[in-house]
């Protein structure tokens, strides 16, 4: 579906975008993971055509987005960070708009509802809180029913009812056969949503994978407890899988002094912070 | 097909802007000030007001109008959209000429002096789409409002004043070649009419080719640009 290979771009002389290769399967939720400047939201503009400068070759769909025609931009859907919208339009304006660019559009009274904006679809967008705002212009990405969607930041200012709601959404897409890229640096999204993820950090892919095998790649999840000893209780833990050899841990558990057992595994913050020795938040 | 969804669209939006509603109160007010001006003055005031209004002013619309598109981003949203940059630069230049037309005709059947209604509306829509043209290349070489006023100014001095003098009949022949004078040429129906026509059609092209390539380079079309 996306193809990427030796890819260099740079606003300036000095190097920003270098040697990226990845590719991203029909049907997949692919994760670009990574702190602000790491230059996520410049690839997805080259992806999507925006920026044409680069050097290398990017091809999505089979199409050569240095030659992006109107046929290439009806089966993209882009979720910008910020909203892109008519302040002075209302909500359904802005969407009976945008819908009349493309040759084909959902039904946006249906769409509206989906994020429950059907009661505020007429006020004017300038009316509208923060998160009114980054959902209308999630669903102005679904308009014309795209076979690959581009979210940059989906869930960013919205509360977690809301957030859910969105994921939500973007799950269905994803059963629909949908290719979505996900430009994030909430590690939680990009858990729960990504088949695969891809740390960027500088302009570079550190590292591609599933979040699952990134973290248990990383070692072992380990298991914290507390046992009663002579009156006291003490803390230990220790890694899942020397359980068996853990000698206080088998004498709490003989003498039945367990007082706690919790397992833990790292996030993919943690992993994060791990490989490219950087935090995302 | 596309390119008329956008002219509906940019005349929406001019609407919902207060375009509308400002040419609105600018032509009661023109029409009031040519009611009262003597009869013998009414032919150079109508095309002196038409001139520097409805001709003119799609400089500064056009400038307000895609600034408001940066600011609000959804100049953005426009670049990723199945749109041809040509499609978007004629979608505002025919709204507004369209405008421009209007507010020209009604001020001139109601209280002004028409000489000749074919050569005053062909004058009004060459004289706003030139400036229209003109007021897009220099809103996307500046980054706010202001700048794009500043940047005007010069553009509004030697675009104008010739046009207004030739009103006056002051100024040697050679200067029907002025975009200005050869928009005043044709309002007031002059001798010259024709050759103003072909003067203005080739500022015309010259204003939409500049105009076009500054869209495509904005759309991030420049290179391989098939649409």
């Amino acid at each position: 579906m996306i193809k990427v290979k030796d890819l260099a771009f740079s606003y300036t002389p000095k190097p920003f975008i270098e040697n990226v290769t990845f590719e991203v399967n029909n049907g997949e939720i692919f994760g670009f993971l990574g702190p602000s400047g790491a230059g996520k939201s410049t690839l997805q503009k080259i992806l999507t055509g925006v920026l044409r400068h680069y050097t290398g070759s990017v091809s999505v769909n089979g199409v050569n987005v240095k030659s992006a025609n109107a046929a290439f931009y009806e089966m993209i859907g882009v979720d910008f960070e910020y909203p892109s919208l008519y302040e002075k339009l209302s909500g359904n304006e802005n969407l009976i708009y945008f819908a009349s660019l493309y040759k084909n559009h959902r039904d946006i009274d249906a769409l509206i509802k989906s994020v429950g904006l059907q009661f505020d679809a007429n006020k004017r967008v300038y009316e509208y809180s923060k998160g009114m705002k980054s959902r209308l212009n999630f669903i102005k990405a679904l308009l014309h029913n795209p076979e690959i969607l581009f979210l940059d930041e989906p869930t960013n200012g919205l509360d977690p009812s809301n957030a859910l709601m969105m994921k939500d959404i973007i799950r269905l897409e994803k059963s629909k056969g949908k290719t979505i890229i996900l430009t994030t640096h909430n590690m939680q999204d990009a858990t729960e949503l990504c088949d695969r993820v891809a740390f960027i950090v500088d302009g570079k892919i550190r590292t591609i994978g599933t979040p699952r095998n990134l973290i248990m790649s990383r070692g072992a999840a380990q298991i914290t407890y507390s046992y009663i000893d002579e009156s006291l209780e003490k803390f230990a833990s220790v890694s899942i899988d020397s359980t068996a050899i853990d000698p206080s841990l088998l004498a709490a558990i003989s003498c039945n002094k367990l007082s706690s057992i919790h397992s833990s595994e790292p996030s993919l913050n943690d992993i994060f912070i791990e490989i490219t020795g950087r935090s995302l938040q | 097909m596309k390119l008329l969804y956008l002219v509906i669209g940019d005349i929406r939006f001019q609407i919902k802007y207060g375009f509308y509603f400002l040419y609105a109160v600018f032509s009661v007010l023109y029409i009031i000030i040519l009611v009262l001006l003597p009869q013998n003055t009414i032919k150079t005031a109508t095309a002196l007001l038409i001139f520097t209004d409805p001709s003119v002013f799609g400089l500064i619309f056009m400038g307000s109008i895609v600034q408001f598109e940066i600011t609000e981003k959804t100049f953005d949203s426009l670049c990723i959209a199945p749109i041809r940059p040509v499609d978007y630069l004629f979608g505002k230049l025919i709204s507004l000429s369209l405008l421009s037309w209007i507010v020209g005709m009604l001020v001139g059947l109601i209280a002004g002096d028409i000489p000749n209604l074919f050569w005053f509306s062909v004058a009004i829509i060459a004289g706003s789409m030139i400036f229209s043209a003109v007021g897009m290349i220099f809103a996307f070489r500046t980054d706010t409002l202001n700048k794009f006023f500043l940047s005007i100014v010069p553009i509004m001095i030697f675009g104008m004043i010739p046009g207004v003098l030739h009103l006056f009949d002051i100024l040697p022949w050679w200067m029907i070649f002025h975009p200005g004078v050869a928009i005043v040429e044709m309002l007031i129906s002059g001798s010259q009419a024709i050759v103003a026509l072909i003067i203005t059609l080739l500022w015309m092209v010259l204003a939409f080719w500049v105009a076009l390539s500054t869209v495509r380079n904005r759309f991030g079309r420049e290179e391989g640009d098939n649409r």
